[in-house]
């Protein structure tokens, strides 16, 4: 698309807005966001992310972008987009380099008054025990080439089975953390061998494990079903399929550059690069991303285990008092085979999610059987410094998302920017102040993750919940987090 | 000539990228892409590593020779400060790194770059001199 020439938006209602189909998009775009966070958003080039994706081959529905939109490189982050699995393409740049990079939260049964003045050394606890940063890693933690193939397989089960939580979590794990389809034999040797050093740790950049407590609830009845109260401590991980899912994407990107020419895809960017879902090497990437994702879902159920022994041995309570059960594990980097309705009939289409969450409603197979009544939940972190939320999927997302929301606040400034904010501030000074204990392994990183550098998670939050594709649970606020 | 400059990209890293000619063009994205991750300086350039990649094109070419350092630097937590290309053309590169292992003590990381992506890839001539434009995922 050309992005000299001027963008045909109508605004639909106070929360959602239309590009309308031109050039050679083959859909609409549908952008949800209110009018201030729009003039935003048009500062940058993710609009023209969002018309870039409608041209894609065989794209059902509209090309969407969810309010935490923001430029990336091929999909907008925020974007979701399905297609059809005879006519349409499958693209790794709609899924990310962080493919499964996602979110679990862990409830526990402390109370905040307990637990506030322990947060110092719950963090630096922590920070010991969650290796962070580049090059960290647990020495008891090694894989062997057998090891790795089963991780790719069996995702979050291959670390229950290795004694990483237990068996209950995994009812509570998005696909319950294991993605079918997955073939270890898709995977490079580079793939292999980035990911074996790196399974059980954080990782650097935006990714956290954040101590909160529940500030607000939105709705008693579907808080209490997902064991969430008020000033009720919970923990919440951050990360994915690190250096693993990085080189898959590098991997298939370079295969997709062939396959669009193949194919005769013509890509409006690179970075959009795509191959027929119906084609070998669709088929090929489909199972090689399933092997990221397991990969994460693993990840974060070793790095959600280490978070219990922190908390046990810091408190010196047993698993029993402390209660550490998992709310939730959802992915926001994926694309998925799934049963849509469409056009009044059932159809199977592939949806891209980049930066975007699943959002199922109550009563849907997907959903865990203790939550079927209130719908699948949403994770939605914020920035260190505000809120986190807890959502639950609805109706109206399955009716016009493909059952997606969004995924987090959405970064404003760029990271040099960031930095020339945070001149002569001291950003974790600033976040002491507000009660909030921070550490990072990275130099730069609590400057370039200061809060003002995101949008205001509650504005995002709104606008989904206006809009009513998803609905408000419950609020976290941060007490403690450490970040790579 | 300036090497190089960061671009403001809201959620990653843009570079644009000078040089005379492509091998220096090439050596200066080296640069660029390191000094992203830590501070150029403190990296010794003591060991070598040799590459040969071969692409279908001069841009897929660069996003390989940036992809392959980074490749080194996360399995070998291996620095490099400095470049030279030996020969390149459209399709392929010979080229030597030099650096030292990533060493806590001396060494800072500013930046985790995760990938060289091809969003926004460009290479062209102003004026006779080369212009790359590269995204990072951070």
């Amino acid at each position: 698309m050309n992005e000299k020439s001027s963008m045909p938006l109508e605004q639909l209602d106070e929360n959602r807005w239309r590009i309308k189909r031109h050039g050679s998009m083959n859909t609409h775009g549908l952008v949800y966001a209110s009018s201030a966070m729009m003039s935003q958003i048009q500062q940058d080039q993710s609009l023209w992310q969002v018309a870039n994706v409608a041209c894609l081959p065989g794209i059902v529905g509209s090309s969407m972008a969810m309010p935490d939109i923001h430029w990336g490189y091929g999909f907008p982050i925020g974007g979701v987009a399905a297609f059809d699995m005879q006519e349409g393409i499958i693209s790794p740049g709609g899924v990310g380099y962080d493919i499964n990079c996602g979110v679990r939260l862990l409830r526990t049964g402390l109370h905040k008054n307990d637990v506030v003045k322990y947060i110092q050394t719950l963090v630096e606890g922590l920070f010991v025990n969650v290796p962070a940063g580049v090059g960290s890693k647990r020495k008891d933690l090694k894989l062997s080439m057998q090891d790795h193939r089963q991780v790719l397989v069996k995702g979050a089960a291959w670390a229950v089975e290795h004694g990483f939580g237990n068996s209950n979590d995994l009812l509570h794990i998005e696909d319950q953390g294991s993605i079918a389809g997955a073939d270890p034999d898709t995977i490079s040797d580079k793939a292999y061998e980035r990911g074996r050093p790196q399974l059980g740790t954080l990782g650097s950049g935006n990714h956290f494990v954040e101590i909160a407590y529940v500030d607000e609830i939105y709705d008693d009845a579907i808080a209490r079903v997902l064991g969430l109260y008020k000033d009720y401590i919970v923990v919440t991980v951050h990360t994915g399929s690190r250096g693993f899912g990085y080189q898959v994407c590098d991997d298939y990107i370079k295969k997709m550059l062939k396959a669009s020419q193949k194919y005769n895809v013509s890509l409006p960017d690179r970075q959009l690069c795509c191959a027929p879902l119906s084609s070998t090497e669709g088929r090929q990437y489909l199972a090689a991303m399933a092997c990221a994702a397991n990969y994460a879902f693993a990840n974060r159920q070793i790095i959600g285990h280490w978070v219990r022994e922190t908390f046990e041995q810091v408190l010196a309570v047993s698993q029993r008092e402390l209660q550490m059960g998992l709310v939730y594990d959802v992915a926001h980097n994926i694309a998925k085979v799934e049963a849509h309705t469409v056009d009044g009939a059932e159809k199977r289409v592939c949806v891209h999610r980049k930066g975007a969450t699943r959002a199922f409603p109550a009563g849907h197979s997907q959903v865990p059987e203790d939550f079927r009544t209130v719908g699948q939940p949403v994770l939605i972190p914020g920035d260190m410094g505000r809120y986190s939320y807890v959502l639950v999927g609805t109706d109206r997302a399955m009716a016009e998302t493909f059952g997606s929301t969004c995924h987090g606040a959405g970064r404003i400034l760029s990271r040099n920017q960031a930095k020339k904010a945070s001149r002569g501030r001291s950003i974790s000074r600033e976040l002491e102040d507000r009660g909030i204990y921070a550490r990072a392994a990275g130099r730069s990183t609590l400057v370039e993750e200061m809060p003002e550098a995101y949008k205001d998670v509650n504005m995002v939050v709104d606008v989904v919940h206006a809009a009513g594709v998803s609905k408000k649970a419950a609020r976290l606020k941060p007490l403690g987090v450490i970040k790579g | 000539m300036q090497r190089y400059e960061f671009l403001d990209h809201t959620a990653d890293i843009g570079i644009r990228i000078f040089g005379k000619n492509p091998a220096e063009l090439f050596q200066n994205a080296g640069c660029a892409l390191f000094d992203s991750i830590t501070i150029l300086s403190k990296v010794t350039p003591k060991a070598t590593r040799r590459f040969n990649l071969q692409r279908d094109c001069l841009e897929e070419l660069l996003v390989e020779w940036l992809g392959s350092l980074l490749y080194v630097f996360d399995t070998e937590l291996f620095l490099f400060s400095s470049f030279t290309v030996n020969k390149i053309d459209d399709n392929c590169l010979c080229a030597e790194a030099r650096g030292e292992p990533f060493n806590k003590d001396i060494h800072i990381i500013k930046t985790a770059v995760k990938a060289v992506t091809y969003h926004n890839l460009s290479i062209s001539k102003k004026n006779e001199i080369c212009e790359a434009i590269v995204v990072l995922d951070v």
